[in-house]
């Protein structure tokens, strides 16, 4: 049995409706793995985030230790997660600690304007964590909903 | 209140018992379900239930949250707690629990548009009555084209279909117009559309693609046997039948699609009654004891997979070419046809081949031929 990352995606509001209802079943995921620091350690909180979404689906809150852990420990059923960073901070971590995927999606800024510079909604760290997730390999693209087109020329620039 | 509202609001008591279990193992919060009136309805703590609270009165120890989901209102949430973080705590859980019933609404209205399709398909499968109006019916409430040009795809799992999962198939982006059943624990019919402007000569790819797309997304360890194209609902059976066919006469293996259409000869080959077959050359299965039935099938087969080309048929089999001349010249004799030089005689050849396997089955589950 496997660990398949079906879906990446940075998003400050981590669970929330968009992701849990349409991207966990559009992606056909079991997993909702949040990688947030500041939550790991309350076991309340992760207990409301499960509330979320009904068993079987299951919902985990880890810091990237333990989301590395998780992917790399042998499981005895096919495991599809839909990893969701707190931010590019700590998905560069995830990235630096050995975390592999194609491709990490980042929703669209509240007002979809043409987005021409990475420097409009990224600060100086935030496009020194974008270039460093990308020399990994890793693309990153501007998605929102499922049915939303993939932008990723502007983090080409 | 409507069916619906009694529905959804029964789903949201359900629903909140989760939340108040959640509650409980918390000693620092109490947690409420109030109506629009503000009236308990189900609280953690359940001496609350009944009582009136002003929902307007949200301070540093009560947070009140009104429930919005899909722009109709379920009461309110109340949060009771002596914690910094309360205002933090009560809006997660008034996210989680809009999430969960937004969860829970689509979850329902996808399982009442797969009952639909499972209706469709068991009118569509329908041999004996094709019942035309139940069927536009039907297409007209699921909101699919029914002009599209579909295919039958059957997938087996052996080891069993999750019923939850499948029922998510409707989601995939690529699947909006795909029509499909849980023919059993095991198999998956679906009707699966391909775009206007499709080349005849791309179709092949085009499913070779999806089925890549559904084993990526958690389809695996599946076999896929994929009918004939059918622009006519009427003939949506016959595309189902092809796979049918497929899946009694040729082997298959998981992981791997199986294409009818390329296997149309042998088809076609079977649907000759292979009594006729035996009745005319009944006189030369006597005469043919001397062969090696199993042999001449093979060579058969092989002749035909190799465009009837003689020394690339002798090099699959492993045969000196000549050793396979000196055969197909005892096969003439026998048959008294002419393999080597003429079109009629190859497909006799096919036909005497399909007749004596058809013989050799029945020999070995002990019929007496």
């Amino acid at each position: 049995m496997s660990t398949t990352i079906k879906l990446a995606r940075i998003d400050k509001r981590l669970l929330h409706a968009t992701v849990a209802l349409n991207w966990t079943r559009f992606i056909n995921a079991n997993y909702a793995v949040i990688v947030d620091p500041s939550y790991n350690n309350d076991p309340f909180i992760t207990k409301v985030m499960q509330l979320c979404l009904p068993e079987p689906m299951k919902v985990k809150i880890f810091s990237v230790e333990q989301l590395m852990a998780f992917i790399n420990e042998d499981s005895t059923k096919n495991r599809n997660l839909m990893v969701i960073f707190k931010n590019l901070a700590t998905a560069k971590e995830a990235v630096e600690a050995g975390f592999k995927t194609n491709e990490i999606q980042i929703p669209y800024p509240a007002i979809r304007i043409v987005i021409k510079k990475l420097s409009v909604f990224f600060n100086e760290e935030e496009i020194q964590d974008i270039r460093y997730i990308q020399e990994k390999g890793i693309k990153l693209f501007y998605q929102t909903a499922p049915l939303d087109n993939k932008e990723y020329s502007v983090f080409k620039k | 209140m409507t069916r619906t509202g009694k529905v959804r609001n029964m789903m949201l008591v359900e629903v909140f018992k989760e939340f108040i279990n959640v509650i409980q193992e918390n000693k620092k919060y109490t947690m409420g379900l109030l109506n629009q009136d503000g009236c308990v309805i189900s609280c953690s703590k359940e001496e609350y239930i009944g009582c009136h609270f002003d929902i307007n009165d949200s301070n540093s120890n009560n947070m009140f949250h009104e429930i919005k989901v899909k722009n109709k209102y379920y009461g309110y949430i109340w949060v009771y707690g002596d914690d910094e973080n309360l205002k933090m705590i009560s809006s997660l859980l008034l996210d989680s629990l809009t999430t969960r019933l937004m969860y829970e609404i689509n979850t329902n209205s996808l399982k009442q548009k797969v009952t639909k399709d499972d209706e469709l398909i068991k009118y569509l499968i329908n041999d004996e009555h094709f019942d035309l109006k139940h069927i536009l019916d039907l297409i007209n409430q699921l909101g699919v084209d029914k002009n599209k040009t579909r295919v039958a795809v059957y997938i087996v799992n052996n080891k069993g279909f999750k019923e939850e999962e499948i029922m998510h198939l409707k989601l995939k982006p690529d699947s909006k117009e795909v029509i499909y059943s849980l023919l059993d624990n095991n198999s998956l019919l679906l009707f699966k559309d391909i775009p206007y402007d499709l080349e005849i000569v791309e179709v092949k790819n085009y499913f070779e693609k999806y089925i890549r797309s559904l084993q990526d997304w958690g389809m695996q360890g599946c076999s896929y046997l994929v009918g004939s194209l059918q622009d006519k609902l009427k003939q949506y059976i016959v595309s189902y039948q092809n796979c049918l066919w497929l899946k009694k006469n040729v082997d298959f293996s998981v992981d791997e699609p199986l294409f009818f259409t390329d296997y149309l000869f042998e088809y076609f080959v079977s649907k000759v009654q292979f009594d006729d077959v035996r009745n005319i050359f009944d006189f030369y299965k006597d005469r043919s004891k001397g062969i090696d039935i199993d042999e001449f099938t093979n060579i058969a087969k092989q002749l035909f997979m190799n465009d009837y080309n003689i020394t690339q048929t002798a090099d699959d089999l492993f045969l000196h070419k000549n050793t396979l001349i000196y055969k197909l010249k005892k096969y003439e004799k026998i048959f008294n046809i002419d393999i080597r030089g003429s079109f009629q005689g190859k497909v006799l050849m096919a036909l005497i081949a399909n007749a004596l396997s058809q013989y050799q089955k029945l020999k070995q589950v002990g019929e007496k031929i």
